[in-house]
Order: C-alpha cells, then structure tokens, then sequence
C-alpha cells in the first residue's frame, strides 16, 4: 500500500492506515520538536497535538506527493512548538552575555558534522536564539515571518540569529572542529 | 555581521531535514504514544465551554432584564414623542365626510368602493428634515369629491379618544403643508382648502365652538395646502 493510499484511509478513519501515518513520521517529527524544545517529555506532549491535528485536518489536505505530506507535517509542528514556547518564553528579552564575538574565522568544518552533532549544538543554543536559528537556517523563513511569529521585531530576529552564529561558531571552535582563517581579497 | 557567510550553515538543513529524523531522537515508545493518540482521535470533541461563550452568557442575562425595563417605559415615552409632532387624526364623519379634528389635513379614504375595509394611512409632516410618520387606523367610508370643498360642519376632538394622542401640549394654530400621503388618492396640484375658523383645530387642547352664525369676522381662516 502506497502512502496516498495510507492517507485515504486514515481520511476515512481508518485507525490501521493512522497508525502506519503515525509510524513513518513520528521520530523525523520528535526530533523536530526537540530541536525547539528541550524537554521530551514537553516535545512528545506537542507531537501528539500535532499529530491530533493532523488527523483531524487531513481531509482539507491534498496529496501532491510525498515532500509535500512531510512538508505540511512538518509545517503543523513546528506551529505546535511555536505556540507552547509563546506559552512559556518571552522572545522579546535575549541574553546578551552568551554571544561573543569569535573573530575573523568562518567556519569551514560545518559542514563535516553529523546530524547528531549539528542537533546537539542547536538544542544548546538559548531558547530565542534557538528558535529563531531554526526557522530561518533550518525552515527557511524570512526575517519579516519570523518576527511575525514570534511577535518581535525584524531586527530582534535578525540579532538573535548573528548572535546565534557567534555562539554556534564558538561552540565549534572548542568542540575542535577546523575554523580556518580565510584570506580576503 | 558582513563578513558572515549567509549559507554558512545551510548545508545542516538537508542533514536535520532527512525522513530518518536525528539518531537517537525518535519516540522512544512507538507504540504507547500511538496508544495515548489513538484514545484522543476516538474520544468525542469535548464541549469546552470558552471565554466567549462565558461572556455571551453573562451579557444574555444583563441584557433581557434590561430590556424588559426598557420596554416597561416604552409606551410613555412614545405618547410623549406623539405630543411633540402635534399628532393628526382623521376621522370619517356621517359616512360622508372626512374631517380633521386635530389635525391641518382632512384626508378621504381612497377606496370608497369598498366601505368599512378597515386602512392605515401615514400622513407625513413635511417642513423639516425628518418626516414623522403617523399611521391611523381607520374604517373606509363613501366619500365624493364635493365633501372636500364642503366647509367642515363639526370638529370632533378625537386626541383624547384614540391612545396616538395623549397629552400634548400646548400650540398655536398655524399653517401645514402636506406633500405626501401614501394611499391612492391625490388631490389636484396646490389644491388649497380654506375651513372656518373655529371648523378645523389644529393642535393640542378642545376644539373651538363652531360659531352659529358663520365665521367670525375677528379671527382669520385657516388655510390647509394639500399638495403632491
């Protein structure tokens, strides 16, 4: 059974075709919401309102391919973990402290690192920096979208994201990984 | 800021992005979470009664005693608004005639074929900038043509009898164009209707007595227009 026809009969009901949904796209899922929220137990919670959502909404979706079921999936999560973190941060006040400055160096060695490294470096940012790292590095949005979102101003996203690089860039430089100095011209 | 490459961590999209998900990130219990999903899909939609069905509740139970209040005062307030547009009352007389008693206009009922059909006429005030609308009701009766340019032989004073009236207050006699009436029947252009003193009352209070005799010399006629 394809996945379109999973998705019919999970529209109908059908708990068995839900549950095969639910399988292939719980654990990219989970690690999305982990990635915005650190507590399991507090991204599992948001996985299962994503997924009730879902569920319940799959009759509006329309099926024009795999990508676009993982992208509309993926869409209801992260609106899940944006609407728990408004329930419980404020994006308006950043910590200055943790970003500083590592001079001069770009990073090279980012693009060597796993899956797993590049998730243990982003959940370690702070929350706003976090957030606002991954929708825009990660989901792709714009600095206007974001600000949107998260009920703050562009240049307050555009900050926290620098200030995320600075401290993503710092956390590599003394996780060991290459920074080399590049020549400008 | 500048020196950043913008596309510096672009490439942990694609590796965070992959079906796979993150090693060692996934559900831990597939089927236990599966379990507690599957139990809310089943359960009904609760009947969570929100804020605003609150709030609607609480403004339903202000707002029908308010209303019933506002009601109660209703009536008096319309007898007083009657008073202020000196109200007009047209009254059918002998089956022939119709007259104003205190009223400027005298208005036959149009469908004199069918006499005793029961109509409501609105009579509009012209002269400002609202037109205040008062509807009589009233039974048809047979009227010609020449019972409009008879002088008006009694003046019934009618504002104490029907509820339109009630107490009004005081006014002068005076002149009153009427432009509009809604029934079928329209005098000829600028047809002018000259009474008796003392044969018309317009406003508040009794009617004058008709004098025996003729009009008085001392008191001018009054002069009711009825125009289209």
């Amino acid at each position: 059974m394809n996945i379109s026809e999973q998705i019919e009969d999970a529209r109908s009901g059908n708990a068995a075709a839900q549950k095969v949904l639910f399988n292939r796209l719980a654990d990219p899922m989970m690690a999305l919401c982990c990635r915005y929220v650190k507590n399991r137990e507090d991204a599992e919670e948001i996985l299962l309102d994503a997924f009730y959502k879902f569920f319940t909404h799959l009759q509006d979706f329309r099926y024009q391919g795999e990508a676009a079921l993982f992208a509309w999936v993926r869409q209801i999560m992260v609106n899940e973990c944006l609407m728990f973190l408004r329930r419980h941060h404020s994006f308006a006040i950043v910590s200055e402290a943790v970003a500083e400055e590592v001079a001069g160096e770009e990073g090279d060695g980012v693009d060597d690192l796993s899956a797993e490294e590049i998730f243990g470096l982003i959940v370690r940012l702070p929350v706003g920096y976090r957030t606002v790292f991954n929708l825009h590095v990660i989901e792709g949005m714009e600095h206007g979208e974001i600000a949107e979102l998260l009920g703050i101003a562009e240049g307050t996203s555009k900050s926290q994201l620098h200030k995320a690089r600075l401290l993503l860039r710092k956390m590599l430089h003394h996780k060991g990984v290459s920074y080399v100095q590049r020549k400008k011209r | 800021m500048s020196s950043e490459r913008k596309d510096e961590f672009l490439s942990w999209r694609g590796r965070l992005d992959s079906p796979e998900g993150v090693p060692g990130q996934g559900l831990d219990d597939h089927e236990q979470t599966w379990e507690r999903l599957s139990d809310r899909l089943r359960e009904k939609p609760r009947r969570r009664l929100s804020v605003y069905g609150i709030v609607a509740a609480c403004l339903l139970l202000a707002v029908i005693p308010a209303s019933r209040f506002f009601q109660d005062r209703k009536p008096a307030n319309r007898s007083e608004k009657r008073a202020t547009v000196a109200p007009l009352v047209v009254r059918p007389d002998n089956g022939r005639n119709v007259y104003t008693s205190a009223a400027p206009a005298a208005r036959p009922v149009p469908s004199a074929a069918e006499p005793g059909r029961r109509e409501t006429w609105t009579l509009v005030r012209t002269g400002g900038r609202s037109k205040p609308i008062i509807r009589v009701d009233m039974k048809t009766v047979a009227v010609t043509d020449d019972s409009l340019h008879m002088p008006v032989a009694s003046a019934v004073p009618l504002v104490s009898q029907l509820p339109l009236a009630g107490p009004v207050p005081q006014k002068k006699w005076k002149v009153v164009d009427l432009n509009e009436l809604n029934s079928g029947w329209q005098p000829p252009r600028a047809t002018a209707f000259n009474f008796l003193p003392g044969s018309l009352h317009i406003g508040p209070g009794k009617p004058e007595p008709i004098p025996a005799g003729g009009p008085a010399p001392d008191k001018p006629a009054i002069r009711i227009r009825l125009s289209p």
